[in-house]
């Protein structure tokens, strides 16, 4: 399976255009040698015929081409505003804010002097790449958020809980020596994504299992518990095709380990203390709050103390002791976010949520 | 004035002009010392263009022969437009010659080229025929300074077959 997943793995696209035969001929093999699957258009009008195609992402363009500048072609690119981005750096001789100014009006999002250096083009173009990469992200995070709600037999708010915990957590978390190395904003911003990602193995889990109202039998406990390493598999095999993709190992980390306990017995590997994976282990506690706090069809909703309490138990062998340790420091703002978003029922579903850009929840 | 025309010799441009093995045994570009002096400015700037050929002498040979067929083409458009007195093909026709001497490091050729787009944005069309003169001096410096050497040197043995 992955072997097969790996052979979807492609060179980055890029679509180089130039009305003039040598410079094109420069960026062509530059680009070639710089391991990139290039396509050549020899003006703007061509260069369009192959965006409208939809394949092409990064776009190397001359600014001065007859008939359709560089300029024009920025602009044509823009106007269509659909579909994916399109990265487009402008090849130009111009110099001066004014030239700079007119090509960011029209469209452009980096400019290359002429000639051009092979080493910068290639810097550019993995600014543009990179860029590409967090539109792929949030539309990929987007996509499983969706696939995943619809397993979650609680309210959107849930998940959105969960998140919003996760965050607090590795707030509190990176003001510690012991993880101030690991932990910084960038982690926080995926954690926040990446946590609602958790049960999202719970697709392969059969109906008359998940939904079953009553108690479930060892038999049934055993199906269920598989969601957690259909969930890592799943998402591993995504991030063995994109290994750049940092997100996607995250969310495999906590899809497959959330559920593992810090004394070895949980599940599905029964890893132990930092074995496992530390987003895992921050999803585990916030995991296990929300469950306490909330009411299920088996259970009444706990009160924050004695969920505490039941949390405290846990420290050192269901939970990572550091991690309680920074719950018990923050658990007034776990409080602030059950009330607020409990009471906030008529919240709308998490995809919805996810439309916001990190950080503007709070 | 005629432009002179390397193509007809397929050893042109000879690319033990480009790069030369030095005293350790290192092949560097030629025009500078092994300890990366500078010697005199050449008409080439083989260093830059052999940066932008990825290292490849042999591609950056293919783009000389490229640059010296399309070169004719742009003087003989440059004096036509002259002759129409026509500011903006000038200038239009310069600054693509520009580009491409700047692709390929032609220094000199690039300077002469930017002058002549400067003149004709500014419409100073009666001092654009001296620059075209320089040009065609500058581009028989570079054919010359391209052309096949007599014997073998030390870069073709390095070669598979002397290719």
């Amino acid at each position: 399976m992955v072997n097969s997943m790996q052979n979807l793995s492609h060179k980055t696209r890029v679509l180089v255009v130039d009305d003039d035969e040598l410079s094109l001929e420069m960026l062509e093999n530059t680009l070639l040698q710089g391991g990139y699957d290039v396509t050549v258009a020899h003006n703007g009008r061509e260069a369009m015929e192959y965006v409208r195609t939809g394949q092409f992402h990064l776009v190397v363009s001359d600014w001065e081409m007859p008939e359709m500048s560089g300029l024009d072609l920025c602009r044509s690119i823009r106007e269509r505003g659909r579909s994916r981005y399109i990265y487009v750096i402008l090849l130009t001789s111009r110099a001066g804010t004014n030239n700079v100014v007119e090509g960011l009006s029209a469209g452009a999002d980096e400019f290359l002097t002429k000639p051009f250096d092979p080493q910068e083009l290639f810097v550019r173009l993995r600014v543009g790449e990179r860029i590409l990469s967090l539109e792929s992200r949030d539309i990929t995070i987007f996509t499983l958020a969706k696939l995943a709600e619809s397993r979650d037999l609680e309210t959107g708010t849930h998940l959105e809980r969960m998140r919003e915990y996760c965050r607090i957590l590795s707030e509190q978390l990176a003001g510690k020596a012991k993880f101030k190395h690991e932990i910084d904003g960038e982690f926080i911003d995926l954690i926040y994504l990446t946590s609602p990602l958790h049960d999202i193995g719970k697709v392969g889990v059969p109906d008359r299992v998940l939904l079953k109202p009553g108690r479930l039998d060892d038999e049934e406990m055993a199906i269920i518990r598989q969601h957690a390493a259909i969930g890592g598999r799943t998402l591993d095999a995504a991030a063995t095709v994109h290994p750049d993709a940092d997100y996607l190992q995250m969310a495999r980390d906590i899809a497959w380990f959330h559920h593992e306990r810090f004394d070895g017995k949980g599940y599905p590997k029964g890893l132990s203390g930092e074995d496992i994976p530390l987003t895992a282990r921050i999803v585990a506690l916030a995991d296990v709050y929300d469950a306490l706090t909330m009411q299920r069809v088996y259970k009444p909703a706990f009160s924050h103390e004695a969920s505490r309490e039941i949390i405290i138990e846990g420290r050192g062998t269901q939970f990572d002791p550091d991690i309680v340790d920074a719950f018990l420091e923050c658990e007034d703002r776990f409080v602030d976010v059950r009330q607020r978003l409990d009471s906030d029922e008529s919240a709308t579903t998490f995809a919805t949520l996810c439309d916001e850009p990190v950080g503007s929840a709070s | 004035m005629s432009v002179e025309q390397p193509l007809d010799n397929p050893a042109w441009p000879d690319v033990r002009r480009l790069v030369a093995i030095d005293a350790e045994g290192g092949v560097r570009p030629t025009g500078i010392s092994s300890r990366s002096e500078a010697v005199v400015e050449p008409p080439i700037d083989t260093e830059g263009l052999l940066r932008r050929c990825m290292g490849n002498v042999d591609f950056a040979a293919r783009v000389l022969r490229r640059f010296a067929g399309q070169f004719g083409g742009d003087v003989d458009q440059l004096r036509t437009s002259l002759n129409d007195t026509d500011a903006g093909a000038v200038a239009r026709i310069a600054h693509r010659l520009k580009g491409t001497s700047a692709n390929v490091s032609a220094v000199r050729l690039q300077a002469i080229a930017k002058e002549i787009e400067d003149l004709a944005a500014v419409e100073k069309l009666s001092q654009v025929s001296s620059r075209i003169d320089e040009l065609l001096d500058a581009w028989s410096q570079l054919v010359a300074s391209m052309a096949p050497s007599e014997g073998q040197s030390a870069f073709h043995q390095l070669r598979p077959n002397g290719k």
